[in-house]
């Protein structure tokens, strides 16, 4: 049974304690990067990471990019262009060309 | 395209068909392989993707309905009401094999509705928004955890995507070309071996038919 985790800003991320979910407020980028890696350590299956912190999100992919877990997924908030494009360049290195065209 | 160097015998020649045929035979798989896992792929991003965008929407008004309910309650009231949630955010993690590809499937542990609290505090301090908020936030576990699940699948399903591509592209450009050419460069030598080996036997023959003959003569 794994958990989920929750990283980014606390005004923001509070409300997913209702949800069960383990919440962990950061301030930059490092702090996030190192919370990420507890929430790891800590038996975290998904950890959801607020998109202004898309540069996580960016080392997050590289780091456990291959592994089955855990699923670092930018949380949808916001505008979501950042995680639109996560999606995008997916599809691109995938099939060389952006087919869904958006 | 460059031929690579062994040398030109018939046993050479033997073992080259062989890998060609087995180079022919996986790039027809890996083709194949490559065609389904694009399929899958596309249905997850656009799976996805809607899902993305419906969660974004829900997401927004409830981090809004949050900022007014903190915006009334006292930040501890509200941390306190929170503390111990109607449910517990775990999630059940299952494999699935898609073309040997091994990728997650996470399942909200509590899928059943009639589980579901929801609202686990008392409703003295708190005010009217924060019990909307957490509703809202509470129906919309399930569809976060099988976004995080989808995204993962489609991260994946990329990566060995590209990786398969670049291997049918190496058979069918360089690895296949490579043998096609070496097979038909050693069947040359080969040929032409037999050809002047035919050609000296004739020769040997008429020599000694023309030696045959002078012996006769005399």
């Amino acid at each position: 049974m794994g958990k989920v985790a929750v990283v980014g800003r606390e005004e923001n991320i509070l409300c997913f304690l209702a949800s069960g979910f383990r919440i962990f407020p950061v301030g930059g980028t490092d702090e996030a990067k190192e919370a990420v890696r507890r929430a790891k350590k800590e038996g975290c299956d998904v950890i959801f990471v607020s998109p202004e912190l898309d540069e996580v999100i960016g080392w997050a992919d590289e780091k456990y990019g291959e592994s089955v877990t855990p699923a670092v997924i930018p949380l949808p908030l916001g505008s979501g262009d950042k995680a639109k494009e996560r999606l995008t360049s997916f599809v691109e290195r995938a099939v060389g060309a952006n087919i869904l065209g958006d | 395209m460059a031929e690579i160097r062994v040398n030109p015998t018939r046993m050479e020649l033997k073992k080259l068909k062989n890998k060609l045929n087995t180079a022919r035979r996986g790039h027809k798989l890996l083709k194949n392989k490559c065609d389904e896992l694009m399929k899958q792929f596309l249905d997850v991003v656009r799976e996805s993707k809607t899902l993305r965008t419906e969660l974004e929407g829900t997401l927004a008004e409830v981090v809004e309905e949050f900022g007014c309910a903190a915006a009334e309650t006292d930040p501890r009231v509200m941390t306190e009401a929170l503390l111990l949630p109607g449910f517990e955010g775990e999630v059940m993690t299952e494999t699935k094999n898609v073309m040997s590809v091994i990728v997650p499937v996470f399942r909200h542990k509590d899928s059943d509705p009639s589980v579901r609290g929801g609202v686990s505090y008392g409703f003295a301090f708190t005010t009217r928004s924060i019990d909307a908020a957490v509703r809202e936030i509470c129906a919309s576990t399930e569809d976060l955890v099988r976004l995080a699940s989808l995204e993962k699948q489609a991260q994946l399903l990329c990566s060995e995507i590209e990786k398969t591509r670049r291997r049918v592209n190496a058979l069918e450009y360089i690895l296949i070309p490579q043998y096609a050419a070496t097979i038909k460069s050693i069947s040359m030598k080969l040929d032409e071996n037999e050809r002047s080996n035919l050609t000296r036997l004739m020769k040997v023959k008429d020599m000694m038919l023309e030696g045959r003959g002078a012996g006769t003569d005399q």
